[in-house]
């Protein structure tokens, strides 16, 4: 079955073109603001900066695929619960205190959630790794390592695919052993698992690691470069003053 | 494995994290990330947590808090990406409590000291982060709290329906007094959660880091050239006499002839796979200390006018997120990068993410980032060992116009006359003369029909990979199916695997669908390394066999030149990279399978592998095996005798 995705799709939309750091500065303000200002009228503006963003974004709708059947099980079960519980108000006999509760939890967490899914959708990893390096930037002023730290994180983007294929590559392994003859079942089995499962994945990892320490080294350099991004435009400075002073302004409005 | 002698780490220093130590960090951070994203995407969040924890516990065990701290950091800037801050707490869970399991593991502490070291300190760090969070997020948490409250109410009815009311009221006062004592009941709750995470990465982390440790050297960090010396670099000339490295594993002595390599020579270096190439390149880059190597001056590796140093695996060569990014690394200001990108032909691609270039693409990158140093030597390590032709060819085309010394390591033989000397390392594998068994043909064993694969079908990802693809394999045959790049051959691999289900068309085997059958087809996927999964020799063949039947374990271990009485036991850890490779063949002859699908087996073999790889494939058709090898060198197939087939031409309809 279909299911909602958490990956970058490539696109030409203001979302798209909007530099990294804006949009994450962006996803941490609305967030917070929504956050620290909780009640219908906050989840209702951050919703509404949501489906704006949105359709502004100019992703197809194909993108809402339906969430995994898990999520809707216990969802369905809390809604259930939150029901009997009761409490005021009530609406035609019915106590709907407790599902109205809840419906504010959930609209709150998927709001959150939708905030990340729109900025893994409008941008690439690659992308998020220098929105990140140059958020950074500015903590070198308190003497903070952040080139250490920026070098880090350009390396760990650098080597998420091709982990990813080899976490993967593991997995088939897995899963094209025939009859497990050679393996007792129960917690045992599974620890074994575990550790044959993590080692390989581990070595292999470190492996990577002692070639990239190499490259490092042949390059006479264990700092990632500044990388600039282009310019800011207009669309930047309007988005993150928006995102930035709305969330101030929540803490007047809530 | 109690009372062992402590677990080598890294030689103690403070300050910045090394080149090493930075690498250690930034893999950890991306394997815990990849672990959370496949942990949601098979909802299976916590147990994917828990395997972050002990990848996290390894790095702990072998480097210093600060690697871990870094590690941790960059993991939860990059869980931003997953989803907010669930994904935030997830790497920070795995990254606490794999740093202080981590710590105890070093200290091959028992279970009860391992528990409470993690209690100890891991304990308070969780208690107060969730303390404050809370404390922040006042309205997320009363809302949170009063939701959980309700839960437990709604619940309770049901309870007093069947008759349970004592139940449901002491669950409810003491749900309320929990709410009502939040900040007492947060800390109860996390020193449970402590002590299970210290549990488990005693029980699994200890074998775990076992066998990193078995496989690995120890945390090596490898000096970074001086670049505030005072001296120029001058690594040519210099001769080669009765090599001799030392590292840290010990003394290792490099069997090549005198020598000497003088500015703008052109030298490749041959010899089989473990000869000793590697190490000697490394020597002469300076990397390890070294006798019988005479230069006239420092090596400079990666300064202006030094050694510049261009390794095997193309993803690794390259650092940088974009491609100007990249060619930026170590340099201070390069003129116009943009005419060094032309000179290996990458100009268009400046401004393109680098994960987005293929293999040749990568090397030749790192081509230029080596010019980008005017370097007086380059030396190449097997650097077209993972390309497929053509990125080989653009790559020895630019190392022939090179204005420095360059000498190259490979152990392929056609790329020998394409420089004006060869130096030996060690004594080569003579090729065998080929020769072509008449093999038996039968009935046909693997039929594929009209099958297409369309990843992500209905969603705006959706990519088709291949069309109505018709093969047939007959009892006994061996077929080389050839295709490019980026031609669908993985996902045709996968699907004959059982692993993916064909979006269209039909795969039998001896008449029945594949994903019914999987027992009959066994596949060798690239990279052994990647599919031994077992602590010995003998385990991870019974387990790729599915048999514990003796003769036949024996008769395969024997068959790929091991000695079942003295290998057997052995250790897959310690196993070379050709004995992983040829316990991999094990495996797959062990396993009796009606097919055997090798998925470009040829990848880095020398001569004396491709021996083993004949020999085996001799062995399945004499069983009556089939064999389909996928791959995207043909030349090799020609020379064998084997009928190759184009994957272009059999799948059609590919728009």
């Amino acid at each position: 079955m279909r299911t909602i995705q958490f990956r970058h799709l490539e696109r030409t939309s203001t979302l798209h073109r909007l530099r990294p750091d804006t949009k994450i500065v962006c996803l941490i303000a609305v967030s917070m603001g929504v956050a620290l200002n909780l009640g219908w009228a906050a989840i209702a503006a951050g919703w509404t900066v949501l489906v704006g963003a949105f359709l502004l974004s100019r992703l197809p709708r194909t993108m809402l695929a339906p969430p995994p059947r898990l999520f809707l099980l216990i969802v369905g079960f809390s809604f259930m619960f939150s029901l009997f519980s009761g409490g005021d108000p009530v609406v035609g006999g019915i106590e709907l205190g407790g599902v109205l509760e809840f419906a504010q939890l959930l609209a709150l967490g998927l709001l959150l959630v939708g905030f990340a899914a729109l900025l893994t959708w409008t941008t690439s990893l690659t992308d998020i790794g220098l929105g990140l390096a140059n958020l950074l930037r500015p903590l070198r002023l308190v003497r903070a390592p952040v080139d250490e730290l920026t070098t880090v994180i350009v390396l760990a983007v650098r080597s998420v695919p091709e982990i990813g294929s080899e976490v993967s590559a593991v997995t088939d392994a897995y899963r094209t052993r025939p009859d497990r003859t050679d393996r007792r079942g129960g917690v045992r089995g599974a620890l074994g698992d575990m550790v044959d499962f993590s080692s390989t994945v581990v070595v292999a990892a470190h492996r990577r690691a002692g070639e990239l320490g190499r490259a490092m080294v042949a390059r006479g350099s264990t700092r990632a470069p500044h990388a600039p991004l282009p310019k800011r435009r207009s669309a930047d400075l309007v988005a993150a003053a928006a995102c930035l002073g709305g969330a101030v302004a929540a803490f007047f409005v809530f | 494995m109690d009372g062992g002698a402590a677990p080598p780490r890294a030689e103690r220093h403070r300050g910045p994290l090394d080149a090493a130590e930075l690498a250690d960090a930034a893999v950890t951070a991306a394997v815990v990330v990849g672990l959370l994203t496949f942990g949601r995407l098979l909802a299976a969040g916590t147990f994917f947590q828990v395997l972050g924890t002990i990848v996290v516990a390894v790095l702990s065990a072998r480097r210093r808090s600060r690697v871990v701290v870094m590690s941790t950091t960059a993991s939860m800037a990059m869980a931003l990406l997953l989803g907010g801050i669930g994904p935030i707490s997830q790497a920070f869970v795995a990254g606490l409590f794999g740093w202080a399991g981590g710590r105890g593991l070093a200290r091959r502490l028992r279970l009860l000291p391992h528990v409470a070291l993690t209690v100890v300190t891991a304990w308070p760090i969780v208690s107060a982060a969730t303390l404050a969070f809370l404390a922040l997020f006042s309205d997320v948490r009363q809302l949170s709290f009063e939701n959980a409250r309700n839960q437990w109410v709604g619940f309770g009815r049901v309870l007093e329906r069947i008759g349970l009311d004592r139940i449901a009221d002491d669950g409810t006062r003491f749900t309320d007094w929990s709410i009502e004592h939040w900040w007492l009941m947060v800390p109860v709750l996390q020193l449970g959660v402590t002590i299970v995470y210290g549990l488990i990465v005693r029980r699994v982390g200890r074998f775990v880091l076992q066998r990193v440790e078995r496989s690995l050297d120890a945390p090596w960090t490898p000096p970074v050239a001086g670049a505030g010396s005072p001296t120029a670099p001058a690594p040519v000339p210099f001769s080669l006499d009765g090599v001799v490295v030392h590292r840290r594993a010990g003394r290792q002595s490099v069997p090549v002839r005198p020598d000497r390599v003088d500015p703008g020579d052109r030298v490749v270096v041959v010899g089989d796979n473990g000869a000793g190439k590697t190490t000697l390149i490394e020597a002469i880059a300076g990397l390890h200390p070294v006798e019988g190597i005479a230069r006239s001056g420092r090596p400079g590796l990666g300064e202006p006018g030094g050694t510049a140093l261009i390794g095997q695996a193309p993803q690794t060569q390259v650092l940088g997120l974009r491609v100007v990014d990249d060619l930026a690394w170590g340099t201070t200001g390069i003129d116009d990068p943009l005419a060094l990108l032309r000179q290996v032909g990458l100009e268009h691609l400046a401004e393109q993410p680098t994960s987005r270039l293929s293999g040749g693409e990568l090397q030749r990158l790192a081509v230029a980032a080596a010019l980008a140093r005017n370097p007086a030597l380059v030396l190449s390590d097997e650097s077209t060992a993972m390309l497929d032709p053509d990125g080989r060819r653009r790559v020895l085309d630019l190392l022939a116009d090179v204005d420095a010394a360059v000498v190259h390591s490979t152990h392929l033989t056609d790329e020998f006359d394409r420089f004006a000397r060869r130096t030996e390392v060690g004594t080569p594998t003579p090729a065998l003369s080929p020769r072509h068994p008449e093999r038996p043909r039968g009935a046909v064993m693997l039929h594929v029909s009209g099958v297409g694969y369309v990843y992500d079908p209905g969603s705006p990802w959706e990519r088709r990979v291949l069309a109505g693809v018709d093969l047939d394999l007959r009892k006994g045959e061996v077929l080389a199916l050839h295709g490019e790049n980026g031609s669908g051959k993985t996902t045709l691999v996968r699907m004959l695997a059982g692993i993916l289900r064909p979006s269209e068309g039909r795969i039998l085997v001896d008449g029945s669908p594949v994903h019914e059958r999987t027992r009959e087809i066994a596949v060798a996927f690239q990279h052994p390394r990647l599919q031994l999964l077992r602590s010995t020799l003998y385990a991870e063949v019974t387990s790729m066999a599915g048999t514990k039947d003796e003769r036949v374990v024996h008769g395969a271990l024997r068959a790929v030149g091991f000695d079942p009485a003295l290998d057997a036991g052995r250790r897959v850890a310690e196993l070379s990279g050709g004995q992983q490779r040829r316990a991999l063949l094990a495996g797959i002859l062990a396993r009796q399978a009606r097919v055997v699908v090798m998925d470009e087996p040829l990848a880095g073999l020398d001569a004396a592998g491709r021996d083993d790889l004949r020999r085996v494939i001799d062995r399945l058709t004499l069983q009556g095996t089939s064999v389909l090898i996928v791959s995207h060198d043909p030349i090799w197939a020609e020379r064998e005798g084997i009928r190759i087939v184009e994957l272009s031409e059999i799948s059609g309809g590919l728009g």
